[in-house]
């Protein structure tokens, strides 16, 4: 059985305590860190997880916590149920949200829904995201100076694959993929999969 | 194969040696022997509790015997001890679907070729099933089935062991049922038993259920007398499990006794030690736990319990309460204080009702 590392980051004590027990007693998650918030270095020691959950709903800070774990689906936990608040979060780089209120079994199954790439979105929810994009090339098409690999890759991060999803799909290594990528966001002058999609995909 | 002298260090605690022995004969005999050493291999994990170091083990050895040419006769009785013991694994590690799935593969085998060990062995690891689908709640008739039969089937062996675990469970299942008298039943009978047969752990079960099963009655002047024989045998046998339930019970005794402030120290302490060890019976103190937050109106820590309360693997709750509680979170969650608040005092009042609390 698969055990995935996650990172919980919430700033509400209780609440933080709640998920941790939650991932506990689901014996497929296995917590790195539990933290308040995504400041000091306490994150940057946490590594890699295959999972970041946090109840963080501020723009900035969520697009900040994105760049600085390239390739891993970041969850949002959200009070706020408007279809246009999910746009902004989704906006920001998160993979997925989950409405705070939600029973225990529904954020265990949003949080494989995210990790398997079954990532299923309200379409009134996706058709309001498709609207605050920029129009431009849809994944799938050639970007010249990447190979046919990593034109593949990119194709696949487009459409929200995460690292894990991808080495699964491509049968290579976590560690190929994370290679793959680094030479992507090199040759393209980014920093990762959201800048990435959005200067290719997006043509921001 | 030096099997003997493998199992001689097993039981004498020496798991390193007992696999460099292992390891020197893997490769050498035939398929059946190999299937044994790695079982052997699997059984010397377990013993030291570690159970995900043992389940590739099994796997090993299942493979093995169901890859060799002749797999009826003498093979099958050695599957199903290595199954039996894989069970026990998978339960320690929760892969609870894999285990149900072993359970139900092995019944024909455990019917034609099983010996009457085997087959009690069994009965237990369905038993363990049955609590495990029905999240150790209101278990079905099924239930009375495998523990009645475990105990004739004791009784027929004079098996005096099997046949106090067959009542325990019997009074177990009663008590989940929250058929208290039925529960001290049969939990008296497991007593009147142990006076043939010396059995700690037995009789640690039965004075627990016992103790329980006046909880659930709001009985406190009896659930106090069994809380102190299970407090003396803990002080014997150091059962970390008696010593959590009857703390649980302390905890209920306070607050009975309206002695809020040692009710909720002690039901704390309870539920640190329980998630810390990933207890499934966390309803004994959380709900506990949950009234006493709300009597300080501290609806963050009432929402903690809740959402642990409603999580898939921990012992289920009724109905009516479960419902309460989720209203309960997502009123919470929307900033609904005093919504939240009604919703959590009515699960309350209906926990109290039912012996719940």
């Amino acid at each position: 059985m698969t055990e995935y590392k996650i990172i919980i980051i919430e700033p509400e004590d209780c609440f933080r305590e709640s998920l941790r027990l939650l991932m506990d007693y689901s014996f497929e998650f296995n917590v790195a860190r539990a933290l308040k918030n995504v400041a000091g270095d306490t994150l940057a020691k946490a590594g890699m997880p295959d999972i970041i959950l946090t109840g963080i709903e501020k723009k900035k800070e969520l697009e900040m916590l994105v760049r600085q774990f390239p390739g891993v689906p970041v969850v949002v936990i959200t009070s706020d149920e408007n279809d246009d608040h999910m746009v902004e979060l989704l906006s920001a780089g998160a993979a997925h949200y989950i409405f705070k209120g939600s029973e225990p079994a529904f954020y265990l199954s949003i949080l494989k829904e995210v990790l398997t790439n079954n990532i299923k979105i309200p379409d009134s929810v996706v058709k309001k995201l498709i609207r605050s994009q920029k129009p431009g090339a849809l994944p799938g098409s050639s970007i010249p100076g990447l190979t046919s690999r990593e034109n593949e890759l990119l194709g696949l991060l487009a459409k929200g694959y995460t690292y894990r999803a991808i080495s699964e799909k491509l049968f290579i290594s976590m560690e190929t993929v994370k290679r793959h990528c680094h030479n992507i966001y090199k040759k393209l002058e980014v920093k990762n999969r959201t800048e990435a999609i959005n200067k290719v995909v997006l043509k921001k | 194969m030096q099997l003997p002298v493998i199992d001689a260090l097993i039981s004498k605690g020496k798991f390193e040696e007992a696999r460099s022995h292992i390891r020197l004969q893997c490769g050498e005999g035939s398929s059946l022997s190999q299937a044994i050493l790695y079982g052997r291999m699997g059984r010397s994990f377990t013993a030291q509790w570690r159970f995900a170091d043992a389940i590739p083990w099994f796997e090993r050895s299942i493979q093995s015997i169901n890859a060799g040419r002749n797999r009826g006769g003498e093979w099958r009785p050695h599957k199903i001890s290595v199954c039996i013991e894989f069970c026990y694994a998978l339960h320690a590690t929760r892969r609870y679907e894999q285990f149900s799935e072993i359970v139900g593969e092995l019944k024909p085998d455990v019917e034609i070729y099983g010996n009457a060990n085997q087959r009690n062995q069994y009965l237990k690891v369905v038993y363990m099933d049955i609590l495990n689908r029905h999240r150790w709640y209101m278990l079905p008739d099924e239930a009375l089935v495998v523990c009645n039969r475990m105990i004739e089937l004791a009784r027929d062996e004079g098996d005096i062991k099997s046949e106090i675990d067959g009542l325990n469970n019997l009074s177990f299942t009663y008590m989940l049922n929250h058929q208290t008298d039925l529960c001290r039943k049969y939990a008296l009978r497991a007593l009147a038993k142990l006076k043939e047969h010396h059995d700690d752990e037995g009789k640690s079960m039965a004075h627990c259920y016992m103790m329980e099963s006046y909880r659930l009655d709001g009985n406190v002047e009896d659930a106090v007398k069994w809380h102190h024989s299970v407090r003396q045998q803990v002080k014997q046998n150091n059962n970390p499990t008696s010593k959590v339930l009857a703390d649980a019970v302390l905890a209920w005794i306070h607050y009975k006794r309206a002695d809020f402030e040692l009710s909720e120290e002690t039901g704390r302490e309870v539920f640190l030690y329980m998630t810390g060890n990933r207890f499934p019976f966390l309803p004994v103190c959380s709900l506990l736990l949950l009234a006493l937050y709300l009597r300080k109106k501290d609806l963050s820590a009432c929402s903690q319990q809740a959402f642990i309360l409603l999580h898939p693997n921990i012992q289920h709750s009724p109905v009516e309460i479960t419902g309460l509680l989720k209203a309960g979170l997502s009123a919470y969650a929307r900033y609904e204080t005093t919504r939240a608040g009604k919703h959590y005092l009515e699960a309350i009042e209906i926990a109290d009702r039912k012996g719940y609390l």
